[in-house]
């Protein structure tokens, strides 16, 4: 197939330029100082970006090329001769967007760093002008990376503001637990210290501490706090098995997913075993 | 911190004799290290995936009653019930004429992160069951379920009523939403799915921590801190570490069946409900007709009292029997008082019963 020829390439191309010119503009908003409102021009720029990305998601999804094209848009083949999307690639190589992709797998440091994300030149302008830059939309070949990567970084967050409320909590139940030591422990510190003293002492503070802990464990705000630190905890560690993933496909690893799809077939088989051994003699198969 | 400096107000001489303690203390520790869990003479009698169903060699003439099969729960391992031989809840019985098997679920690993409760319930204890049937030529059985294993027992019972004989819980948990259980409390916000998806196996110190934190000081504190003024002998340090090793030795748990038991049980408290369904059949605890004998610790902070004691109400047996000991959950099955009382028990209540 001729790429020149091809409206499909036409229509991608168009896109193409579209899409820097969009980027362009924006790192010229983010970039000037004194001069406009950087926030209605992120917005705009947003919304024609929006509009953008539908034209491409119309354009892929009215094609029978559709679906491969999804999975590896730019990737270039032993047999690129014989690949449908040959055409694509060398234009998609002199896109500076896809370069991550093509340089190196998505676990490159390019891809997971700035350099990675299609505007990685506007950042420093952009939080400049006061932008998050770890609140980028996502956008571009990298999209979905960009996405775990703020995904993980914000259930970091989440997890370290649980952390600080549990704390709070143990503040509360310390201080409490002190109080009462104090109120309790006067006697035992003006007698003449000895092992059974000390010992007695000790004991005071694990009931003046179990006390406050108890009265404070079994209130709603305690275990709201417990909860919140463990579900933080959990999405946490399932985002950051995404990388894993991530990575192990890239070598062409086994994943937990693909275990767990194995696993459950070996389940299934099992229990159907087990129905055939628990079927009386001489009763055959039941049809499905 | 200095550990060898005195607390505020503490002479030096008091001082060092707490220190001489402790490094005696110590001294009868390290040299228990050796100790194990268990002792009991048993076989092994089935085999399947992780367990194993194990029968132990008599030690009396057999009482007239049908074999015992306890169930114990899947979050720590059953040893406790054989710790040593004079705090050995098996061997009690046995001493009395009991026959008894004992399941082992074994340790699961990733490959049983997929098993559900129906899995345990309708497929490995049942198959223990009717392997236990099959081998003695009879119809049914005596059940004593532990903890979790109790609500195993329970849903059992009230599915396969035909193969239980007589059916004993301890430390069972039935309702799983009292306002004392503080394990309850923390589990209603938790979102299990999101537990399970990050873990597959629900690692067994993650548990063991949840409980430790239930009575943080004195299970974490207070317990080593008091050896130092004990004067441990020999056979009382070889006690500690074998409890020592019981307590830190907990399997982790099968990911699926674990959200399952947390969010039907403790987070929907179906089996209360009358709302449980186990493999695709509803556990009607009115089922239950066959005696039961309920054993629970006034004491207990895991499964309080009150989470066991409605059970009284919820079966459809006519001879229900409540025994009610003032011990906490880890006394149940080994404190001298447990030792004493809970075996004798059972063998009696049994007797009258076959």
């Amino acid at each position: 197939m001729s790429a020149a020829a091809d409206p499909l390439l036409e229509r991608f191309r168009a896109y193409c330029d579209q899409y820097l010119g969009v980027s362009r503009a924006l790192g010229d908003a983010m970039n000037r100082t004194g001069g406009g409102d950087p926030t209605q021009q992120i917005r705009a720029f947003l919304e024609a970006l929006t509009g953008l990305q539908q034209q491409v998601a119309g354009m892929w999804t009215a094609t029978p090329l559709a679906a491969p094209l999804a999975a590896a848009p730019f990737a270039a083949t032993a047999s690129g001769a014989a690949n449908p999307f040959a055409g694509f690639i060398p234009f998609a190589a002199a896109a500076p967007f896809v370069m991550p992709w093509l340089a190196a797998g998505p676990l490159s440091g390019g891809a997971f760093g700035a350099a990675g994300q299609p505007w990685a030149a506007l950042l420093p302008g952009a939080a400049a002008a006061g932008f998050m830059p770890g609140s980028a939309p996502a956008l571009g070949p990298t999209r979905e990376l960009q996405e775990m990567w703020q995904r993980t970084a914000k259930l970091g967050e989440q997890l370290q503001q649980a952390q600080l409320r549990l704390l709070e909590q143990w503040n509360g139940i310390v201080t409490t637990a002190l109080q009462r030591l104090g109120d309790r422990a006067n006697a035992l510190l003006e007698a003449t210290p000895s092992p059974e003293t000390l010992r007695s002492l000790y004991d005071q503070w694990i009931e003046a501490a179990e006390g406050a802990y108890a009265q404070a464990a079994h209130g709603p705000a305690f275990a709201a706090a417990q909860a919140e630190l463990g579900n933080a905890h959990s999405q946490l560690r399932s985002a950051q098995r995404e990388y894993l993933e991530l990575a192990a496909r890239e070598f062409d690893l086994p994943t937990r997913t693909e275990f767990n799809s194995v696993l459950q077939q070996l389940r299934d088989l099992k229990r159907a075993l087990h129905e055939l051994e628990e079927r009386p003699a001489g009763r055959g198969p039941q049809a499905p | 911190v200095n550990a060898t400096a005195p607390p505020g107000g503490a002479d030096d001489a008091a001082w060092r004799e707490v220190l001489r303690r402790a490094a005696a203390a110590l001294e009868a520790l390290r040299a228990a290290a050796g100790a194990e869990p268990g002792g009991s003479a048993r076989e092994a009698v089935y085999r399947e995936d992780k367990l194993t169903l194990y029968r132990y060699r008599a030690l009396a003439p057999p009482a007239d009653c049908a074999p015992l099969l306890i169930v114990f729960a899947l979050v720590n391992r059953p040893t406790v019930l054989d710790l040593q031989a004079d705090r050995s809840l098996i061997r009690r019985l046995l001493e009395r004429g009991i026959d008894v098997y004992l399941i082992d679920w074994g340790r699961p690993d990733g490959a049983d992160r997929l098993l559900e409760l129906d899995d345990y319930i309708n497929g490995y204890l049942d198959r223990c069951v009717r392997h236990i049937l099959a081998a003695q030529a009879l119809p049914a059985l005596n059940l004593l379920g532990v903890c979790q294993g109790g609500t195993f027992s329970l849903c059992y019972a009230a599915l396969h009523p035909e193969r239980v004989r007589n059916l004993i819980t301890m430390v069972t948990p039935v309702d799983f939403q009292t306002p004392d259980n503080l394990l309850s409390k923390w589990v209603q916000a938790l979102d299990v799915d999101a537990l399970v998806a990050a873990w597959g196996i629900v690692p067994g110190e993650l548990l063991n921590n949840a409980y430790l934190a239930l009575m943080p000081f004195r299970l974490l504190q207070q317990k080593y801190a008091h050896l130092v003024g004990d004067e441990l002998d020999a056979a009382q340090a070889a006690n500690f570490m074998r409890m020592e090793k019981w307590i830190f030795d907990s399997p982790g748990q099968a990911g699926a069946a674990f959200a399952q038991f947390v969010r039907w049980l403790y987070q929907e408290n179906r089996l209360t409900a009358g709302t449980l369904d186990i493999g695709g059949r509803r556990v009607d605890l009115r089922r239950i007709r066959v005696p039961v004998l309920n054993i629970y610790g006034s004491q207990d902070h895991i499964v309080p009292p009150s989470a066991s004691a409605p059970l009284a109400t919820l079966l459809g047996t006519r001879d229900y029997t409540a025994l009610q000991l003032d011990v906490g959950h880890i006394g149940m099955y080994v404190s001298a008082r447990a030792q004493r009382e809970v075996p004798q028990a059972i063998a009696d209540w049994l007797r009258e019963r076959g």
